[in-house]
């Protein structure tokens, strides 16, 4: 590994290629770097956590671990999917240390692309999406592949937030009838 | 200088020391005169300089050193063990506690202990002054007493009717010689002085002080008093005295370490000194000998390799040499210091030499080992031994086994470095030196006769002045020979004399040393009496004591019964000595301590294999599953008609599986059950902490309270131990502080002054239960009634309703008791709520139960083990949940008309009482099978310990051992999940944290009663 980092090292930055994980939601195309990808699985039993996040789809047993599953769409404010797939996409990715799954509605390739081709994020919405969980744009065969900041996705204080804000609102309502 | 590859062992032992000796002191407080307790904190604070200064830790060993010197006077019976004295010991424990953190958190000594040491000098030094004045006996009368004891023993000697017991009051009377020479030895003039006068004086008592275990504990004792204790550890070689006194103490100091190294002490004073060397010298060697096996090959690779590997070996040789000049200078032995000096000199001139590409002659590397080994000739087992691997030249080994040849000189090894390393020295200069430093052994020949008779005793076999003769006579027939003559000429005419009687003196020895192998009784009394006869016999030598006083013999009788007591100490540490007194005998097991087989194992690799067995109990689970589904499936073959002949065959294998899984389950149960063992400790630990902690907190509340521990030796998985440690310390505190009134309430309520708590621990079932009881004012249930109808939890005819136990349970509410409002009356209640949910985390439970102005009993209920616990899978809708075991008081099948609604919360009466019911599909938002014309429902009676509830769910699926497994942390925040599991179906199955949901039913319920207040409030206002 660190040979290949330092070989690595020795090329131009720029032209250092890099090699992301494509998946899909809806009609746009997401990336996320190779090495943090753990596996894809397809088809895990999902056991529902009560008054967790909304986007919290639940835990999964991956071999003994209890894995937490986010809907990637949810977590991303995304359109809300119209048809239900049979089976869904989950990318299992470490992030620093906590492994986490995501719910995509599928997984493309791998896509190769250079460091240099990389463009900070741009000012608007990019699909709907808030710019502070784009890392950066990448056009690959005239589409364009949007990397994703996973670190920021998984931002725990954030997460919180959002999910006390779920837990009132739940309170809220049961309180109300 | 630290040396960082023992730090990690010193801290692991230290802290076993340190934890020994609070107790001891702690105890020693009530019972200030029990020499066996003074002894074991003795043994610790040594056992922690021992090693400090092995590992080269300096403000540890000063510290300890001091601490061991002011336990040395209490040890002694010239101190008592005031509280003050206590004090400041603990403060001193708590020092090096602290050095001790510090050096495992930073790998350096951080904390200052100059406060401490002067502290514990000023203790030292304190009541030695007011003796001198009280006493205030000219010297002249001391000396005069000195030689009436001296007479009476050898009144005594001439004694026919000896035996063993009068012996041992002999022994008892040379202690009194001895402390009368201590309490003399004020100060350093007076013991130059004193010194002087008794070289003036007739030669008993010239002999008297030479007689080394005295001399030795007066020396010890006196180093105190000088400059500073520090100087042990002066690393530059210069304990330069101003003083002539004191550098005449350290000479015979060093002069004498045969009775330093004594294999077996004399009487129970003396012994605490000789101990204390001993260990030392133990380690002295220890390192010694590896070093010197480092430096023996590190000389045969010299003259091998070429010149730059040759800088690198010498370079090396330097850093050994530099750590036992180190050690060296520590023990005192000021020449072996000056040679290392020297030869490291000699290494750096030959480096130098080889860096400007000359040859250097390095056969002194050779020279010097030699000598070496002639001092220590112990090394010559690790050189033999060393002689297989590496070339050693032969000769080495002849020169160790000339100047070895005696078998006596053997065994007293260690006791020769002193004059061997003078001789070896091989300068003129030094031989005048030791001449000077021969001042106090030149008397010697008198006292080998007057001491003679202690060396009946088995306790007290080699005295150090025959170890010096025996050095002359092997000196003879060894290498230095020559360096000999000259000594033994310069020597006075004593010295002849002394060479005269050495021969009788021998066998006396021998035959000792022959006695001591066999049974001390049968020494006692046969072997004994010869011993005797040989001594009177050599006695006659010596005309200068032949005075009778039998008032000796009677001060002797009165001090028996104290000796016998003593002697127990005697025979407990004998043991621990001997394996350096003869290196062939059998290593004998110290009686003291009892040695538990034990490794230490990284905690990780522990939980690494919980985990791994916690898989296995998933894995189980599976199967178990498998097995239903298979009998499901033979089932299912039966109504499709498969025939007969075939089904059988389905059925033997469904049986034999079953049968398998069986087996793995057993298997696995026991394996779970011994690394769940694995991971017990004892209480004790834990225990151990408290008496502390009360002495403390007692003494700030200006209160009488005695701690009883109970079932300290049950055992408790560690994690969990560390987990209630500070729950438990908040509860005495609180016991304490709030509990235990004061001794003059306690009189007048008609208790007694002193307060009791008692902490009791013990197994019921797969838990653990701490009680931790006072006899205190108890709680005061109409405060906590003012105080919940203050803050609106209930009305006045609500708690009026109430038990007495359910009240006391608010206590434990957050935000219920406030230390203000609480504490200064009906006490407890401060932070008990954080008290409470620390043991909730471990799954436990709490419950107070008080009577007041009688008592008040904590009553914690904690599982065993965290990793794996028994539950019950409960399902709602198509979700399982598991609800730990612990919690589950009962399950409950109730009929729908059972339940009724109260202040919209649905409850149900339950033999009398009122239950709250909540719905799990309610609380989760979950969607549940059940359908609205279902008359039954399943219901979980849920206890916390303080409150009980009932879950209603839609089925209730089985018992099971489940493994906790953490959940990501977000998930943990406002829920009601302590983790998750998976079960046989290889789904998640999450575990309800009871704790947390009936905290969140009940901030429900508050929000609600807040909620129609405010409502009830707005209708008014609006109307």
């Amino acid at each position: 590994m660190t040979d290949n980092y330092s070989v690595k090292d020795n090329l131009s930055k720029k032209e250092q290629l890099i090699q992301m994980v494509g998946f899909k939601i809806d009609n746009e195309t997401f990336g996320v770097d190779i090495l943090m990808v753990q596996e894809i699985i397809r088809a895990a039993s999902i056991t529902t956590v009560p008054n967790s996040p909304e986007f919290v789809e639940g835990v999964i047993n991956l071999r003994g671990s209890i894995i937490p599953v986010i809907d990637l769409r949810k977590r991303l404010n995304l359109q809300p999917n119209n048809y239900k797939q049979d089976t869904d996409w989950i990318l299992i990715l470490d992030i620093s240390g906590r492994i986490t799954g995501f719910i995509v509605d599928w997984v493309t390739d791998v896509i190769k692309i250079q460091e240099n081709n990389i463009d900070p994020p741009p000012e608007i919405l990019v699909a709907g999406l808030q710019s502070q969980y784009i890392r950066g744009v990448c056009e690959v065969e005239g589409a364009l592949l949007i990397l994703l900041d996973f670190t920021r996705i998984l931002l725990v204080d954030e997460m919180k937030k959002l999910k006390s804000a779920a837990f009132d609102s739940e309170q809220n309502t049961t309180d109300q009838h | 200088m630290i040396d960082l590859s023992l730090l990690e062992d010193f801290v692991m032992g230290a802290g076993e020391s340190l934890e020994e000796m609070e107790t001891a002191l702690l105890t020693l407080e009530s019972t200030p005169n029990d020499i066996e307790l003074l002894n074991t904190i003795f043994r610790a604070i040594h056992t922690i300089k021992g090693a400090a200064q092995f590992v080269g830790l300096e403000k540890v060993s000063v510290l300890s050193h001091a601490s061991e010197d002011l336990l040395d006077l209490l040890r002694e019976g010239k101190r008592q063990a005031t509280s003050d004295i206590v004090n400041v010991l603990i403060q001193a424990k708590d020092r090096i506690s602290t050095l001790v953190s510090d050096l495992e958190r930073t790998q350096t000594e951080n904390t200052e202990v100059d406060d401490l040491v002067q502290m514990l000098h000023v203790h030292l030094a304190e009541p030695k002054a007011v003796q001198n004045t009280t006493e205030a006996t000219p010297e002249e009368d001391l000396l005069s007493s000195f030689l009436e004891d001296e007479t009476a023993t050898n009144n005594f000697l001439n004694d026919e009717t000896d035996d063993d017991k009068t012996l041992e009051s002999f022994l008892e009377d040379d202690t009194e010689l001895n402390s009368f020479l201590l309490d003399e030895s004020n100060d350093d003039t007076e013991i130059d002085s004193f010194l002087i006068e008794i070289d003036d004086e007739d030669e008993t008592l010239e002999s008297f002080l030479t007689d080394d275990t005295e001399l030795d504990s007066f020396l010890l004792e006196t180093k105190p008093h000088e400059d500073n204790a520090s100087f042990l550890l002066d690393t530059d070689n210069s304990t330069t005295n101003d003083d002539s006194a004191d550098a005449l103490l350290f000479d015979t100091d060093e002069k004498d370490p045969p009775l330093s190294t004594t294999p077996q002490s004399n009487d129970a004073f003396t012994l605490p000194i000789e101990e204390h060397d001993q260990e030392l010298f133990e380690i002295f060697v220890l390192q010694l000998r590896e070093k010197f096996v480092l430096l023996n090959n590190n000389a045969v690779q010299l003259e091998t390799s070429y010149s730059q590997k040759k800088n690198d070996l010498l370079t090396d040789a330097i850093e050994t040499l530099e750590s036992l000049k180190f050690s060296a200078n520590y023990m005192a032995y000021e020449k072996l210091t000056y040679f290392y000096e020297n030869w490291i000199e000699h290494i750096l001139t030959a480096q130098k030499k080889l860096s400007l590409n000359n040859e250097a002659p390095l056969s002194f590397m050779r020279e010097n080992l030699r000598q070496l080994q002639t001092i220590f000739p112990q090394l010559k087992a690790d050189i033999i031994s060393a002689k297989a691997s590496s070339e050693t030249d032969i000769s080495v080994n002849n020169t160790v086994e000339v100047s070895n040849t005696d078998s006596v000189n053997e065994i007293s090894l260690p006791f020769d470095d002193k004059e061997d390393d003078d001789d070896l020295s091989g300068e003129n200069a030094f031989i005048e030196e030791l001449l000077t430093q021969n001042k106090t052994p030149k008397s010697t020949p008198a006292p080998i006769i007057e001491k003679t008779p202690e060396k009946i005793t088995p306790e007290t076999t080699p005295a150090p002045v025959n170890t010096n003769k025996n050095d002359f006579e092997t000196r003879n027939s060894s290498v230095e020979s020559e360096l000999f003559h000259k000594l033994s000429l310069a020597l006075d005419a004593s010295v002849v004399e002394q060479a005269i009687i050495s021969e009788p003196i021998n066998d006396v020895f021998s035959a000792l040393l022959d006695s001591t192998e066999k049974q001390q009784k049968e020494i006692k009394n046969t072997k004994a009496k010869d011993l005797i006869l040989d001594v009177k016999s050599l006695k006659e030598v010596n005309a200068n004591v032949e005075t009778v006083s039998p008032a000796a013999v009677t001060i002797a009788s009165t001090k028996q019964a104290t000796i016998k007591e003593k002697a127990p100490v005697i025979e407990k540490t004998t043991p621990q000595k001997s394996p350096l007194k003869n290196k062939t005998a059998a290593p004998e097991i110290p009686a003291k301590k009892v040695f538990k087989k034990s490794i230490r194992v990284d905690a990780d690799k522990i939980d690494s294999l919980m985990n791994q067995v916690g898989e296995l109990i998933v894995d189980r689970a599976y199967f178990f599953q498998l097995v239903t589904e298979i009998s499901e499936l033979q089932q299912y073959l039966k109504v499709t008609g498969l025939a007969q002949k075939d089904l059988k065959l389905i059925r033997t294998f469904a049986y034999r599986f079953s049968e398998a899984i069986l087996a793995l389950g057993r298997t696995s149960n026991a394996l779970q059950e011994s690394v769940m063992k694995v991971r017990m400790l004892p209480m004790t630990q834990l225990f151990n902490r408290f008496p502390r902690l009360v002495h403390d907190v007692a003494n700030t509340n200006h209160k009488k309270v005695s701690l009883k521990v109970l079932g300290e030796e049950t055992e408790l998985d560690k994690m969990i131990i560390e987990e209630i440690a500070d729950p438990l310390m908040h509860m005495i505190r609180n016991a304490i502080g709030h509990g235990i009134e004061p001794p003059e309430e306690r009189l007048k309520a008609g208790k007694s002054e002193t307060g009791n708590i008692v902490l009791e621990a013990y197994h019921e079932s797969n838990h653990i239960v701490i009680e931790i009881t006072d006899d205190g004012r108890g709680i005061d249930i109409e405060r906590i009634k003012d105080k919940a109808e203050k803050i609106d939890l209930f009305t006045r005819e609500e708690l009026d309703r109430m038990s007495n136990n359910d009240l006391t349970r608010f206590i434990m509410m957050p935000g219920f008791s406030t230390a203000k409002e609480i504490s200064s009356t009906s006490g407890r209640g401060v932070g008990m709520d954080v008290v409470k949910k620390n043991i909730e985390k471990l799954n436990g439970t709490i419950d107070v139960e008080s009577k007041k102005g009688i008592e008040t009993k904590m009553r914690l209920k904690i599982p065993l083990t965290l990793a794996i616990i028994p539950a019950l899978i409960v399902k709602v809708g198509a979700d399982s949940f598991t609800i730990p075991l612990a919690n589950v008081e009962e399950t409950l099948r109730v009929q729908y008309n059972d339940i009724s609604i109260m202040e919209e919360t649905e409850v149900m009466y339950l033999r009398g009482k009122t239950v709250p019911i909540f719905r799990l599909a309610t609380l989760f938002s979950l969607k549940s099978n059940e359908r609205a014309d279902d008359k039954e429902f399943f219901v979980v009676i849920v206890n916390t310990g303080t409150q009980k509830i009932g879950l209603m769910v839609d089925s209730l699926v089985g018992q099971d051992e489940v493994v906790i497994k953490p959940l990501a942390d977000y998930l943990y925040e406002q829920n009601c999940f302590s983790g998750a599991t998976i079960i046989g179906d290889g789904r998640v199955s999450l575990i309800i944290d009871i704790y947390e949901l009936i905290a969140m039913t009940t901030t429900k319920q508050i929000n609600k009663h807040h909620r129609q207040e405010k409502n009830s409030l707005e209708l008014f206002i609006d109307e």
